[in-house]
């Protein structure tokens, strides 16, 4: 993948989750400190997954490969 | 930017399928909002009338104070429909619209039940209206019409609406670049097979792809490369094959050439030299044609246009004539050709007359390269296999060369390879008969004691019970 692939990837993911925590904040959350908030929330439960889908990889790979 | 066609329609048949699911989702929370709203709105409208006509039903003098006063609260309006059907707005306020009652409402509370409906004004505002009998005693005489607006809601459900949308063009953008993110990587190796194909189809057949994966794409990947290596390992042959059949037809030729320009020259000595030159020349022709006999067979077998006539034979009589028609061979060098045949021997499934060539040749080298000793024909048979071997006491074939013995032109004795004769064809026409037939080549050979080639013919399930003694 080139760098401008990669760039416009992570753009559109940044305007993505921008416009999701906007609308998680509305309704009276609409401070910089309840955005960051949010944020790291939802890169937490992301994470979540991720790591669960890495592991079981490894875990996978090591197993195929003993 | 780079935009591949896989790329593309993968990215788009999942973005189609995530705005399918983004909708329908949206439709469902919208509707789950909007009716959640609407039930608590009816809920709390319908306690509210509830207790107003608790109120009203004490017929007390601070009743219509306190109704007023907790309408004002709840943000409703209440209207009184006395026993003669008039409507009362409450004391100091003014005038109401009143359209929303209708006369089978105002009948329904004379007669003692509860009516509840949705009203929308001509400016599009929705109001929710519930009218509750008063019971004094156990006669109906008036009833409260309780009118609550849904402006609220519905500014608030809007809200929500606008917000749902963003949330959905957030999830889509998300979507979106994750999409790219993972069209490229999963197109990436594909196109990387194209371009290697595309490379091969130019005639750069050493290129190599770098397959990591075991995955079915792991697989292609795999298959292309063998692909690739079968179609270099193809052009090696064609090419080495090509070298071999100029220089070996070039040097019979050189020969023919050579002697028949002295003899046209006058250049000999006496009858003899003449003789022997003449000799030369007819031998140099005899293999010449062998060997383009040999050719011509090879190219139709590797076409597939030879067809071989199939019918049950007796390999005992294909050996006998075998071994009668190379007798003279063998007795001019003072070699003796055995036979050992351990009888019952089944019939066989082949074509007789390439088989009789097969051991033509294989007996033919076996004399070729036999100085003294004998030549030993053994046929056996076991329940599984027919196995039919010729053994010599020749200079045998060092170990390393076995390998290659049955390629095309590949010679053993290099150097002296005019000496022993022959055209390097044969033992690769041997192998390709037998094989057609359904049979394999073995060989076993040690230097300086003798070589034995085994064919082994395995038995069908009809060829054992076609067996012969």
């Amino acid at each position: 993948m080139k760098k401008i692939d990669w760039f416009f990837s992570i753009l559109l993911i940044i305007m993505g989750l921008t416009c999701l925590l906007f609308s998680a904040n509305a309704f009276g959350h609409e401070s910089f400190l309840a955005f960051g908030r949010t944020l790291f929330k939802v890169c937490m439960w992301a994470a979540c997954p991720a790591i669960l889908f890495g592991i079981l990889y490894v875990w996978f790979h090591y197993r195929n490969k003993g | 930017m780079t935009i591949n066609r896989i790329g593309l329609k993968l990215g788009a048949a999942v973005l189609a399928l995530m705005i399918v699911i983004l909708v329908s989702s949206g439709l469902a929370v919208d509707r789950l909002f909007t009716n959640f709203y609407d039930a608590q709105m009816k809920d709390n409208t319908q306690e509210i009338a509830a207790h107003f006509v608790t109120m009203a039903a004490s017929n007390d003098s601070s009743s219509q104070s306190m109704i007023r006063a907790f309408a004002k609260f709840s943000s409703v309006k209440v209207f009184w429909l006395t026993h003669e059907g008039k409507i009362l707005t409450l004391s100091g306020e003014k005038k109401q619209n009143l359209s929303f009652i209708r006369a089978r409402d105002t009948h329904r509370l004379h007669s003692g039940h509860s009516v509840a409906f949705q009203k929308q004004d001509s400016q599009g505002n929705r109001f929710y209206v519930v009218g509750k009998p008063v019971r004094m005693g156990r006669t109906t005489g008036s009833a409260l019409y309780i009118v609550s607006s849904m402006k609220k809601i519905d500014n608030s459900l809007q809200r929500l609406r606008n917000l749902l949308m963003l949330s959905g063009l957030g999830a889509f953008l998300l979507a979106l670049g994750m999409i790219l993110i993972m069209s490229k990587l999963l197109s990436r190796r594909l196109l990387q097979m194209q371009q290697m194909t595309n490379t091969m189809a130019k005639g750069n057949w050493e290129a190599r792809l770098q397959v990591g994966s075991q995955d079915e794409i792991g697989m292609l990947g795999h298959s292309i490369n063998d692909l690739a290596a079968s179609l270099q390992r193809y052009r090696d042959t064609r090419r080495a094959f090509f070298s071999n059949i100029s220089h070996e037809l070039r040097t019979p030729v050189t020969y023919l050439q050579g002697y028949a320009k002295v003899l046209k020259d006058g250049l000999v000595d006496s009858d003899k030299e003449k003789e022997q030159y003449l000799s030369i020349i007819y031998q140099e022709s005899v293999r010449l044609e062998h060997l383009i006999n040999d050719l011509f067979d090879l190219s139709k077998m590797e076409e597939g246009q030879i067809k071989l006539n199939m019918e049950w034979m007796d390999l005992k009589v294909t050996i006998k004539t075998a071994v009668q028609k190379v007798k003279l061979k063998a007795e001019n060098k003072r070699l003796s050709i055995q036979i050992d045949i351990h009888d019952p021997i089944p019939l066989l499934r082949g074509d007789q007359k390439r088989m009789e060539q097969v051991l033509l040749n294989l007996l033919e080298n076996a004399i070729r390269y036999t100085e003294k000793g004998s030549v030993l024909v053994r046929l056996t048979a076991t329940k599984e296999a027919t196995i039919l071997s010729v053994s010599d006491t020749g200079i045998g074939i060092p170990e390393k060369e076995l390998p290659y013995i049955f390629e095309r032109f590949y010679r053993v004795e290099k150097s002296r390879a005019r000496e022993y004769g022959g055209t390097g064809l044969g033992l690769s026409l041997v192998k390709k008969y037998v094989e057609m037939q359904g049979g394999t080549v073995r060989v076993a050979s040690q230097m300086g004691v003798g070589t034995t080639f085994i064919l082994i013919f395995t038995h069908e399930k009809k060829q054992r019970r076609g067996g012969i003694s």
